[in-house]
């Protein structure tokens, strides 16, 4: 019986795994078809990552591009620390740190964020009550049954 | 032996469902092998006694943690969007995420009593709680869950930089938050931190590696008229958090040392020890496959963030290129991170088949039983990973704090030198490779009478152990790269 449920376990464990992979996979095709920030890739097609619209941290540290550093963001503390020039440190990922803060959507992710919690709450809370009306009415009918005796 | 020192006796002994074999002749001897022997009670230290049973405690410092994870919360959502000057994205990456291991292992699942998420889950379960029983399905496959979420947020790690993205790391948090609440509120306890919390994964099972561990004394709990209150809870003292009944605990895995059943048991019988790091493997009576699913999978885990920060990373990207032609990073690294979570599963597997060959039991018996034999050196290689960060990165932490406060300094980040850090690095491992030696000769000496048997069994985990801890320090001897 034990080895069955083992077995059963597994089974759903890679079923649910392979079932979320390919979910989480196809989203992330279907939202980046292109590999151009691709570490270690030879990219011909040129293309700037699709989540770094603007050039604005980057194009400091390409080569030829010696510019004067005007509206640049600070450098790190030291050059050793920047994550993009450390050897296996490009990871695609590393481009989003390029992002503005008014180009993240903070209103609708905290809306839905606040949204969604609000209706978790006032459902929770809608149980307790019921659940407490309930108890209630059952101790009254006790209450009731006691007495008639 | 002085008085304080109890030795658990042989009433917690029963047959192990994983080892439940009537034609196995080691059987008997087993079922009848004493318990983890406790240490010194600390609890006899009126200092130490006063503050577990404060009422103050853990939220004091919990109350302060929970201010530190907001200002992360607020900084990593509405920061700067460059994780290098960003305050939340030091202290939640480079101070606090590397410091957890070492938390683990000094103080088991202390982390977990203080955590903010934990007091979200508390405060909502006051305010709006529904408090209906854990779904069936939690109990029997949580764990199952744990290891598909740990492993799906490393994935989605890489491939969306959650860690080197403020942005990311925030919404990661909110939707933390998020389970949390929606857990919070409908069921009793801290339903997420026990059977969904991916973090409580990990914190379980280093946790048994860890120094304190917390038991109740079976002697007394035999003579206890109070109706379980160190589970239940009193009308003073909130339940056991984790549903872990203090009597028949066997394992600190769900026991985050909140001291609830310190403060309402009635008769003085819970005892708080420090023992050898991962002592509690050597008596494990009940493993479980999830589990030592679990100690491979994040032996992979660290596998792939260590080959990640390497320089081979890159040639091997190129290779997959090179023979598949696929060019789409997601889709490599998808099929690099599956063969790397899957490599110590596998191995494990194959030990586990050799073994079996010669020690009677199944496959299945030896995969769960020895893989927490892996533990000791999966926390020494994952805490000597983190190692780097916390201390090649660790000034970040104040840079990026002091600039909050108009204080801009610029420097080195490294709190000490690569050389130190690899000494540091290479002193752990082989910490941890001879914790795990010496737990899987423990293992199998307690398992089996037969010196047959226990070679047939000590032979490939032993080699199993050598070739993941050489593989490990492999990958520590070259550079590593920053992240900050």
């Amino acid at each position: 019986m034990a080895r069955i449920t083992r077995k059963r376990r597994i089974v759903i464990f890679a079923v649910v795994l392979a079932v979320a992979g390919a979910l989480i996979g196809v989203m992330v095709l279907a939202s980046r078809p292109a590999s151009s920030d691709m570490p270690g890739m030879d990219m011909s097609g040129t293309q700037m990552p699709q989540s770094s619209p603007t050039p604005t941290t980057k194009s400091a540290d390409m080569p030829g591009m010696d510019m004067p550093a005007t509206d640049m963001p600070k450098s790190p503390p030291t050059p050793t620390t920047k994550s993009g020039e450390m050897p296996g440190m490009d990871m695609p990922g590393s481009s989003k740190t390029t992002e503005l803060a008014q180009d993240r959507p903070l209103a609708p992710v905290l809306g839905t964020f606040g949204g969604g919690t609000a209706v978790v709450l006032l459902t929770a809370g809608m149980l307790r009550r019921k659940d407490r009306a309930a108890s209630q009415a059952k101790e009254a009918a006790r209450a009731a049954r006691r007495t008639q005796k | 032996m002085s008085q304080d020192v109890q030795i658990r006796t042989r009433d917690n002994a029963r047959s192990d469902p994983a080892t439940d074999t009537t034609t196995d002749p080691d059987d008997a001897q087993f079922a009848l092998l004493a318990g983890e022997p406790l240490g010194r009670d600390l609890l006899k230290n009126r200092f130490v006694s006063a503050v577990m049973r404060s009422r103050w405690y853990p939220g004091i410092f919990q109350i302060p943690i929970a201010a530190v994870f907001g200002l992360v919360g607020y900084q990593l959502l509405a920061g700067p969007s460059k994780a290098h000057e960003n305050a939340g994205t030091a202290l939640m990456w480079v101070l606090w995420w590397p410091a957890l291991p070492l938390v683990y292992v000094l103080f088991g699942r202390f982390w977990c009593a203080v955590c903010p998420f934990a007091a979200i889950s508390d405060f909502v379960q006051k305010l709006v709680g529904a408090n209906r029983p854990v779904p069936a399905f939690l109990k029997k496959y949580g764990i199952w869950v744990i290891d598909a979420t740990f492993l799906a947020i490393t994935w989605a790690d890489h491939v969306f930089g959650i860690v080197e993205s403020p942005w990311g790391s925030g919404i990661l948090l909110l939707l933390l938050t998020f389970s949390v609440i929606v857990s919070g509120a409908f069921f009793q306890r801290r339903t997420f931190c026990r059977y969904l919390c991916f973090l409580g994964g990990l914190s379980a099972n280093y946790s048994r590696t860890g120094m304190l561990t917390l038991r109740a004394k079976p002697d007394v709990c035999a003579t206890c008229k109070s109706k379980a209150a160190c589970f239940n809870g009193t009308a003073t003292t909130a339940p056991c958090p984790l549903f872990t009944f203090a009597r028949t605990m066997e394992d600190s895995a769900n026991c985050n040392l909140c001291a609830n059943c310190i403060k309402s048991c009635p008769n003085d019988a819970i005892t708080l020890t420090v023992r050898k790091p991962s002592k509690e493997l050597w008596f494990l009576r009940n493993p479980k496959v999830e589990e030592s699913f679990l100690a491979m999978a994040i032996m992979g885990i660290v596998i792939i963030q260590n080959v990640t920060m390497l320089k081979v990373w890159d040639d091997m990207l190129a290779v997959v290129e090179r023979t598949t032609g696929i060019t789409n990073y997601p889709v490599i690294f998808t099929a690099l991170f599956a063969v790397g979570v899957s490599l110590p599963v596998a191995l494990l597997a194959l030990a586990a088949k050799f073994a079996a060959r010669g020690n009677i039991e199944s496959t299945m018996k030896n995969f769960a039983r020895f893989g927490y034999a892996l533990i000791p050196l999966d926390v020494a290689a994952h805490v000597a990973h983190n190692l780097f960060h916390l201390l090649a990165e660790g000034k970040s932490v104040f840079y990026t704090v002091a600039a909050l406060f108009g204080q801009h300094q610029d420097g080195s980040t490294a709190l000490v030198g690569n050389g130190t850090i690899q000494v540091l690095q290479f002193s752990i491992l082989a910490l941890g490779l001879a914790g795990s030696l010496y737990t899987a000769y423990r293992i199998t000496n307690r398992r089996y009478i037969t010196p047959a048997r226990r070679r047939a069994t000590l032979v490939p985990f032993t080699v199993l152990i050598v070739v993941l801890g050489a593989l490990n320090v492999a990958m520590f001897l070259f550079p590593m790269g920053n992240r900050m």
